[in-house]
């Protein structure tokens, strides 16, 4: 076997050149691969992080029928005793009460959609971004009445500034409809800019009057977001609290998003159908390279085997040098995926002018790559195999190869 | 079969009692070429015992060639039979094939054939590496055998940095590191100038003389044909004439037809 290793690897350095080709394509393999991953799942996480902490939380709970019909007077019941019992639950990092109206927004200089929140502002900065987020203005303050918070593509679209006026026309819970005046408090700005379009917020004590009508006087609430100490526990509370509350529903971000929860499991699939297509790329060139290499040899080859060498030995001999090529390259590439996702993923990757479009979905324009340790080494074991298939026809090649004629071959 | 051919084969001269190394009994080797059918060897039978020096000779297309390639075991014969040391090759597996020849057919080749990664040693040692000689041992023989062809003081030098004459004699030193009963030589002289041909005949003829290694040449190289002590003629793939000289006279012997 050592003679193999010996004749394999000194095989590997005969034509540098085409050795270090095939290399460097394992090496941009292995580094595509893995920053590829790596800034997915940096994009992902992000938007996961994003989702649950400026639109989501990570569980809602609602009254059974309000999350399909929206109507004002499904309110979750004995909302204001629930509040007060997640508050002192254990596990429970924030939670807010909000009130939630779809209404129609004028301005002076056009109209469009919206979902107003009612909220409690200092409960709403325990469990959303949303109140921190205000770059302009200040999250609905004490001292100024009638005031809104609306984000900046609302504010753009509608050419509103701050202390702008507006309308917003809604449904009450006696089906009647409601015009009230707001001026713009506070503008702010979420990675999701079409969440940043719909979403309005208002203090709740001035909408509940408004939108319930005297309702549970005025203090019933449509959905309660919950933040808790571990994101992982979200089901178990969920499933907790419906058994506890049959006659509301409580529901964890995956319910409440289920595309959230696709995108992240198909972010593994999608990767991984990326992966193999860089690998099959790869295994064209392992393929080309060793097969050159092969047939740049055949008497020598033959030589090999008039002097004895048996069939299995070649076989095993060009495999091994595939090996070894992929050895020296798998360090380097794995250095290098691990030095740029580090770096990146400290430094943040700038999409520049692509960051309006990912704003749209949510996703942050600077993306912070990560990867764990696994998936460096699911890669490189892939590439591996890859390797190691791709050798298989060269190998094979060479084992059929007749030493009579092989030898005659210049 | 060859009656002369089989008649002056029956010992060599200077050796008594000589063992059978290797013997061909009507051996013909056929190619198909579309639809013309082509007898490269027919009807081959002579005998070669150990300690002989047999040149095989003939124009080209004689069929030299495909008779050394079936008495290696790297071809097969459409009929007949090759033994060597009393075993049928032809009653052997490819892989049993393989292993037989390892142990037992040295090679030279034309373009003598080193392994370009391996240095002169390495690659006298390759065949007992095969044949699974422990280090020690490996490192003695190489070292008694590339002194034996003159190039102990180049041993570590990988083949592109020796001449050709020195190639093939690591050639000639990789051929009888294994130990083997005869060794096969196609056209060894055949790339190599006057001077270079000449030592590298002068060693075999030295380790056949001193060592009794038994050497079997394909050449029409009137040099290899001269220091032969038994010349076998092939003219369309047969026999036609089988001369043994007596060592003192070699180099002067007519060819007696067939």
């Amino acid at each position: 076997m050592k003679m193999l290793l010996t004749i394999a690897w000194r095989n590997v350095w005969r034509n540098r050149t085409r050795s270090l080709v095939v290399m460097v394509a394992l090496v941009l393999g292995l580094w595509a691969g893995n920053f590829m991953m790596g800034y997915a799942f940096g994009m992902y996480d992000q938007r996961l992080a994003n989702a649950l902490e400026y639109e989501l939380a990570h569980a809602q709970i609602h009254h059974p029928d309000f999350r399909v019909e929206q109507q004002p007077e499904l309110l979750i019941p004995e909302s204001r005793a629930r509040l007060q019992a997640l508050q002192d639950k254990s596990g429970v990092r924030g939670v807010s009460g909000r009130l939630v109206a779809n209404a129609m927004i004028t301005a002076s200089r056009g109209v469009g959609g919206v979902q107003v929140m009612g909220v409690d502002p200092e409960a709403e900065a325990g469990v959303s971004r949303i109140p921190a987020s205000v770059d302009t203005g200040t999250f609905l303050s004490e001292d100024k009445k009638h005031r809104i918070v609306l984000g900046h593509a609302l504010a753009k679209k509608l050419r509103l500034n701050l202390g702008s006026k507006v309308v917003l026309k809604f449904q009450n819970a006696a089906g009647d409809f409601v015009d009230t005046r707001f001026k713009v408090g506070g503008i702010y700005r979420s990675p999701n800019s079409t969440f940043d379009e719909r979403m309005v917020y208002v203090r709740q004590t001035e909408l509940a009057p408004l939108v319930l009508g005297g309702i549970q006087n005025n203090a019933g609430l449509h959905e309660i977001a919950v933040l808790l100490d571990d994101p992982g526990e979200a089901m178990a509370f969920a499933e907790g609290e419906n058994r506890q509350y049959p006659d509301s529903v409580t529901e964890d971000w995956k319910t409440l998003s289920p595309e959230l929860d696709l995108m992240i499991e198909s972010t593994d699939q999608y990767f991984t159908i990326f992966l193999g297509i860089i690998m099959l790329a790869v295994a064209f060139g392992v393929i080309n390279t060793m097969l050159m290499a092969v047939l740049d040899r055949v008497r020598e080859i033959g030589v090999l085997m008039a002097l004895g060498m048996n069939r299995m030995k070649v076989f095993v001999l060009v495999v091994l040098e595939t090996v070894f090529l992929m050895l020296a390259a798998a360090p380097v590439g794995l250095l290098l995926a691990w030095g740029t996702l580090t770096w990146f993923g400290q430094h943040g990757l700038d999409l520049g002018s692509l960051s309006d479009a990912y704003a749209m979905y949510g996703l942050d324009p600077v993306v912070y790559p990560h990867l764990d340790g696994s998936y460096y080494l699911r890669n490189l074991v892939l590439l591996l195999i890859t390797a190691l298939v791709s050798a298989l026809f060269p190998a094979w090649t060479a084992l059929r190869l007749d030493p009579v004629e092989a030898i005659r071959k210049i | 079969m060859n009656t002369a051919a089989r008649s002056s084969a029956a010992a060599p001269s200077g050796h008594t009692h000589a063992e059978l190394v290797l013997e061909t009994v009507n051996l013909d080797r056929t190619f198909q070429n579309g639809p013309e059918r082509i007898h490269a060897v027919s009807d081959v039978s002579f005998r070669v015992q150990r300690g002989e020096f047999t040149a095989i000779v003939g124009p080209s297309g004689s069929g030299k060639t495909t008779l050394l390639n079936l008495l290696g075991g790297l071809d097969s014969p459409s009929d007949g039979h090759v033994r060597i040391l009393g075993t049928d090759l032809s009653a052997l597996k490819a892989s049993e094939r393989v292993d037989f020849r390892l142990h037992n057919i040295g090679f030279v080749f034309q373009a003598y054939n080193l392994i370009p990664v391996l240095s002169a040693r390495e690659n006298v040692e390759f065949t007992m590496l095969l044949q699974g000689v422990d280090a020690s041992e490996r490192h003695r023989r190489s070292s008694e055998l590339l002194e034996a062809v003159g190039l102990s003081s180049e041993a570590e030098r990988r083949p592109t940095k020796l001449s050709g004459g020195q190639q093939q004699r690591v050639a000639v030193a990789r051929a009888l590191a294994s130990k083997p009963a005869f060794v096969l030589a196609d056209e060894p002289t055949a790339n190599l100038d006057s001077t270079s041909a000449s030592a590298l005949l002068d060693i075999m003829a030295r380790l056949n003389e001193r060592e009794g290694t038994t050497f079997l040449f394909s050449t029409h190289d009137q040099r290899v044909i001269d220091r032969a002590r038994r010349v076998v003629t092939l003219v369309d793939g047969r026999i036609d004439s089988d001369d043994r000289r007596d060592p003192d006279t070699a180099g002067t012997a007519k060819t007696n037809p067939a």
